[in-house]
């Protein structure tokens, strides 16, 4: 009992010291940051002071307008890598299952692939026009070609072994693709759904810095043009955040989804 | 249970490079009612894939297979168990046993009892909720074991299922299988390259040629059941041990000269 609960507070004080070590660097930058603001008066037009951002993020959330544009941020973010994640995985098993539809589309996916999708703002505006459907047109392409690619993989990817045990056991095309599958192409789905809404985020953001009144891309713009630095390192700040919010709850859905998964081998 | 009639089973692999590869010629034989059959060859002798050929999941180039004396046509008429196990690593233990079940189409209530039952039989106990990946090769055949007989298939196929656990938990689990063969007496077709494995298990053993693969010899092991580990140390066991192997000798010798 005793030495359990030593091994508990090794655990627990290992967790303290990760932390510490995270923690350090950041202060020091900002320290730093501060400092050479301070000693050398930099202008604010130039380069604000940390303490003055971090007042003006406190302003901007309690004054409730950035809510707002958050709001409309993470919204449109979250109904694109929905929209684009279920876009992808049935376009992708689609690929995975017919081989005409495979030798069809790969092509297309390969060549516009590896296009910047931000080129594609000015003529998304065009037929699109200014409201949120453009903004939304971004979100899901920067999740569906990754959804799309790892989904065709993770289904390719499925041991032979396991569709034959599953035919065996009588499994109709049906239960095949429910039990087995979508299931075995859960992780890979994942792997393009994280990589997705990363490339998702920063889509909106970018097109919201070009259209529309709403959303922190526009703000940030908005601010840069006119030089309240200080409005653009909150709203950088504020990005960093719910970037980081964003995986998290990927993370946790897979988690939640694919439980089986944390220690898969293939040998099952 | 079933009669199974194989009847001039031949297997081409296509063009491979400039050779066509034949892997089985003209085998023939009867699979009784009840019987556990072994068949033994060297490796590579094509086994595998005619155990593939009797459970539906490939298609001979020639020959037949028929199924006689069906007793309850709502059975499935094979079900498999394989070498590398092919448990599905997103179901837990009992999810794996009754997915044939619930393919099916049986309610989740009758599936349970099922798998209860079951898990007594294979010694799982405490196991139910267990993922593929936290159980030990010996656990997860006892897992695919059951899940087969879940199935309650009429025939049921087994391709060198111990062949990849350890000695030490090859001879339990062989025991094992013995001790449910005495309770349900189930037609049993097992594929193994162990000798004493067939002689401890079968009631004959099919002996099989090297590639192209035909039937060498049937051999009947006339031991008394039920059967025990400890049979391997008699001599009616060593026997038969000799008259295998003698058979079998040559077949090895080709297979390890064609391989080279």
């Amino acid at each position: 009992m005793k030495h359990l609960k030593n091994r508990r507070f090794i655990v627990w004080s290992s967790g303290i010291r990760r932390g510490i070590s995270k923690i350090v660097p950041v202060v020091a930058i900002l320290l730093a940051w501060e400092s050479w603001v301070r000693i050398f008066e930099v202008p604010a037009y130039f380069l604000p002071p940390v303490s003055t951002i971090l007042v003006k993020l406190g302003q901007l959330l309690l004054d409730g307008e950035l809510i707002v544009h958050t709001l409309y941020t993470i919204y449109r973010s979250l109904l694109g890598i929905f929209v684009g994640a279920t876009m992808g995985v049935v376009i992708g098993f689609m690929m995975a299952w017919y081989r005409y539809a495979e030798e069809g589309l790969d092509f297309i996916i390969a060549a516009t692939y590896p296009l910047p999708k931000v080129a594609l703002i000015p003529l998304l505006m065009v037929w699109l026009g200014l409201g949120e459907a453009p903004i939304l047109a971004m979100s899901v392409m920067g999740v569906v070609y990754p959804v799309i690619v790892n989904t065709v993989a993770g289904a390719k990817n499925i041991d032979p072994l396991l569709i034959r045990a599953a035919r065996d056991l009588g499994a109709t095309d049906r239960q095949l693709f429910r039990e087995v599958m979508l299931p075995g192409s859960l992780p890979m789905i994942f792997a393009g759904l994280k990589l997705g809404a990363g490339i998702a985020f920063i889509l909106v953001v970018a097109a919201e810095m070009v259209i529309g009144k709403y959303g922190l891309g526009n703000v940030l713009a908005e601010a840069a043009a006119i030089l309240h630095l200080d409005v653009v390192f909150a709203t950088l700040l504020e990005l960093c955040v719910i970037g980081i919010l964003l995986f998290m709850l990927v993370d946790f859905l897979e988690r939640i989804t694919v439980p089986w998964h944390s220690k898969f081998r293939k040998a099952g | 249970m079933a009669t199974v009639s194989v009847e001039n089973i031949g297997k081409n692999w296509g063009e491979v490079g400039n050779e066509r590869v034949e892997a089985l010629r003209n085998i023939s034989f009867v699979l009784e009612s009840n019987e556990f059959l072994c068949i033994i060859g060297p490796s590579g002798c094509g086994k595998s894939t005619l155990l593939n050929i009797i459970g539906a999941l490939e298609k001979p180039t020639e020959g037949r297979i028929s199924f006689s004396d069906i007793k309850d046509p709502r059975k499935p008429l094979t079900n498999m168990v394989f070498q590398e196990f092919a448990l599905f690593p997103w179901k837990n233990v009992v999810e794996n046993i009754t997915l044939g079940l619930k393919f099916k189409g049986v309610a989740s209530h009758l599936r349970e009892k099922v798998a209860h039952d079951l898990i007594g039989v294979m010694r799982l106990r405490g196991f139910e909720n267990k993922y593929p990946h936290e159980l030990s090769g010996g656990m997860k055949q006892r897992v695919a074991i059951a899940r087969a007989l879940a199935n309650d298939p009429e025939v049921m196929l087994m391709d060198e299922p111990f062949g990849s656990l350890d000695a030490q938990t090859r001879i339990v689990l062989q025991d094992e299988l013995l001790r449910i063969w005495e309770q349900k007496r189930m037609t049993v077709c097992f594929v193994t390259h162990n000798i004493e494995e067939a002689i401890l298990l079968g009631d004959r053993i099919c002996v099989m040629t090297a590639r192209p693969s035909t039937v060498k010899a049937t051999i009947l092991v006339e031991l008394p059941r039920p059967r025990t580990p400890e049979l391997r140390m008699s001599a009616a066991f060593t026997n038969l041990y000799r008259q295998v192997w003698e058979l079998l000798k040559e077949e090895v010798d080709k297979a390890l000269y064609e391989a080279s």
